[in-house]
């Protein structure tokens, strides 16, 4: 009994953290609970929910992707500098966002799905690499764009139903990668990769092609969250830095996805993501100094991993008592 | 004699790398073989270079350490605060460098006793201590008003070569012999082989021997924290952000491996020289900083694969 309750309150621990610190907001301050103040956090957590669930894919495969930040960072950069003032440059600026996106995905699974790179080294060389290729492109200079068309400022900015556009972008992605996850072979094929590779290789799983799509995923979701930035900054340094890609990661284990794969769906993805995004909207509201938020999210992630372990801890003896 | 070179050519492939980027820069640039450009070369590796040897200890014990950096910084600001509130620059350094064997207990601890993930567990403390290193600050750079403290890595040398490489020297000969000669070193290596069951029948404190590597990292990282905070004479949130890519990057170009128990300080050291003399020869000639951003990624991926296959070649 005491091993099923601990089980679901595992289970579903973060949506009880979600919903007390709903209340908590609400209580401490008056504007959080305000249609607008929720819409507002659906807005800002639908780049990070973007460029989380791409990077859930590599997860799940048992790989591991650093580059996502710079990969989001060169879409961005490409859709301002391409100056979408009219609807030619509006779909192009588009288009050759999500291509390179998809190309360096392209590339980041060449090289550690078929020739077996180790996927933390190759990402992080490919961290520093895109990053150099960005400040080549724009020589160091900071781009920017005015006068962009509707529809490109719809990207960020519109609202259909009063609902934010890339909310609306985002989960309807959670829900397709959900069902691309869990009902397709596709889906099926990765988890067995990321429970065990030699398994999987066994019973007839093309290994190398399954991670080599599940980089181009996370390269294709990186470019679509740079998109959004894009559209919402409309000018950006190419030389700040990429603190998305420590964000993802922790709201991935937040959300309970598994660093050594073969473990996790989109609804703990999701789940970790609402909880950033929750987190900083309410610290913020409640006048939380930017520096203690960044303790009380580390402190965080080491506590939500510490409670992981112990839940298994518990299980392992409960298997073992029982034979 | 033989022996030792042989030893050194074995352990680092790199070494050849090493010797052609070394004569490539001599023949196409006149300043690169001057006494000023070694010295200027000498204190850049010094910093990464005391990161690195902590890194190696970790890397060996089959872990991983985010928080280098956030370390870093956090220990420039300390060391800074502290002398700027009149303590002594020698008592500074010690409690600055104190603090970082704390983090790097704490660290060890979480990672060990508590059995979690390292990756996790150091990117929980480089974003905590990040932020702590912003509140010390008080969101700021700080500058020392000790005029003494700049002294440190700027303008004390012994016989030409400057203190921090001194320092660094010194801990890489210790380190060294630490990993080689010591029961503590080599117990290190058979953690991280990763037979933890054999590891506990030979009667290994697991647990005691990776709190202590993380100690060590803690250690060197404020070590380099407090050289740091001397050579810019300020404390500052904002330092260490980048040094994360290319610690690891020399320890991986070193021949140290990810999955543990492989590889030694000195092989770090020389993957380390390798990145700064291409970061030294191409400023000297007036490359744009992004060449080199792309450069070392490339060079990075190649070393993997050429690592990659060379030992395959070898098992076959």
């Amino acid at each position: 009994m005491k091993y099923r309750v601990l089980t679901i309150v595992n289970k579903y621990i973060i949506w009880f953290v979600i919903i007390i610190l709903i209340v908590l907001s609400s209580i401490f301050s008056d504007v959080f609970f305000t249609t607008q103040n929720l819409f507002n956090i659906l807005r800002q957590i639908s780049i990070l929910g973007l460029l989380a669930i791409g990077v859930t894919f590599v997860f799940i495969g048992g790989s591991f992707d650093l580059s996502i930040g710079s990969i989001m960072m060169f879409s961005t950069v490409l859709a301002i500098n391409i100056q979408p003032v009219d609807n030619i440059h509006t779909i192009m600026a588009i288009i050759i966002a999500l291509a390179i996106g998809i190309i360096l995905g392209c590339v980041n699974g060449f090289l550690i799905g078929y020739l077996k790179g180790n996927a933390f080294i190759i990402t992080l060389a490919m961290l520093s690499l895109i990053l150099g290729i960005i400040l080549f492109y724009t020589g160091g200079k900071h781009v920017w764009t005015f006068n962009v068309t509707q529809a490109f400022s719809f990207i960020s900015e519109g609202e259909i139903f009063r609902i934010p556009f890339p909310a609306i972008l985002f989960l309807l992605s959670i829900f397709i990668t959900n069902f691309v996850l869990s009902k397709t072979p596709f889906g099926m094929r990765l988890y067995a990769l990321g429970n065990n590779e030699v398994a999987a290789k066994i019973s007839g799983i093309k290994v190398s092609k399954m991670r080599f799509t599940s980089f181009v995923i996370s390269g294709f979701f990186a470019a679509l969250s740079g998109i959004i930035v894009a559209s919402r900054v409309k000018n950006i340094d190419p030389g700040t830095g990429t603190g998305y890609t420590f964000d993802a990661i922790t709201a991935l284990i937040l959300g309970g996805v598994s660093l050594f794969g073969g473990k996790g769906n989109m609804f703990q993805t999701l789940s970790g993501v609402l909880l950033m995004g929750i987190l900083a909207n309410s610290m913020t509201l409640i006048g939380v100094k930017f520096d203690i938020q960044m303790v009380i999210r580390g402190l965080l992630l080491i506590v939500a991993v510490y409670s992981d372990v112990l839940t298994r801890k518990i299980n392992y003896e409960y298997i073992i008592s029982k034979g | 004699m033989k022996r030792t070179l042989g030893f050194l050519i074995n352990v680092n492939k790199i070494f050849y790398l090493l010797i052609f980027l070394i004569v490539l820069f001599g023949c196409i640039n006149k300043t690169f073989f001057t006494i000023i450009n070694f010295q200027n070369l000498l204190l850049q590796l010094s910093f990464d270079g005391i990161l690195v040897i902590g890194i190696v200890f970790v890397f060996i014990g089959r872990d991983f350490d985010l928080s280098i950096g956030s370390t870093l910084a956090l220990s420039t600001v300390l060391a800074v605060r502290m002398l700027n509130s009149g303590m002594n620059i020698i008592s500074s350094i010690i409690v600055t460098t104190l603090v970082g064997c704390l983090i790097g207990v704490i660290n060890g601890f979480i990672i060990s006793v508590m059995n979690v993930n390292s990756f996790i567990a150091t990117l929980g403390m480089m974003i905590s201590l990040r932020g702590l290193a912003y509140i010390f600050s008080g969101d700021r750079p700080i500058y020392s008003e000790n005029m003494e403290f700049s002294k440190i890595s700027n303008e004390i040398k012994v016989l030409g070569i400057p203190l921090p490489f001194i320092i660094f020297f010194i801990l890489l000969v210790i380190s060294s012999v630490i990993l080689k000669y010591t029961i503590y070193g080599r117990n290190l290596y058979a953690v991280g082989s990763g037979k933890e069951d054999s590891c506990t029948l030979m009667g290994i404190n697991i647990k005691l021997n990776k709190i202590v590597s993380f100690a060590i990292c803690g250690i060197t990282a404020s070590l380099a924290g407090v050289l740091m905070a001397s050579r810019f004479n300020q404390g500052s949130p904002l330092l260490g952000q980048k040094s994360l890519f290319i610690v690891f990057a020399a320890a991986i170009l070193g021949g140290v491996s990810l999955y543990g128990g492989e590889g030694n300080t000195i092989g770090a050291f020389f993957g380390l020289l390798v990145l700064v003399i291409i970061s030294n020869g191409l400023n000297l000639l007036e490359t744009p900083s992004y060449y080199q951003t792309i450069l070392k990624g490339l060079v990075l991926i190649i070393a993997i694969f050429l690592d990659m296959y060379l030992v395959r070649r070898r098992k076959f």
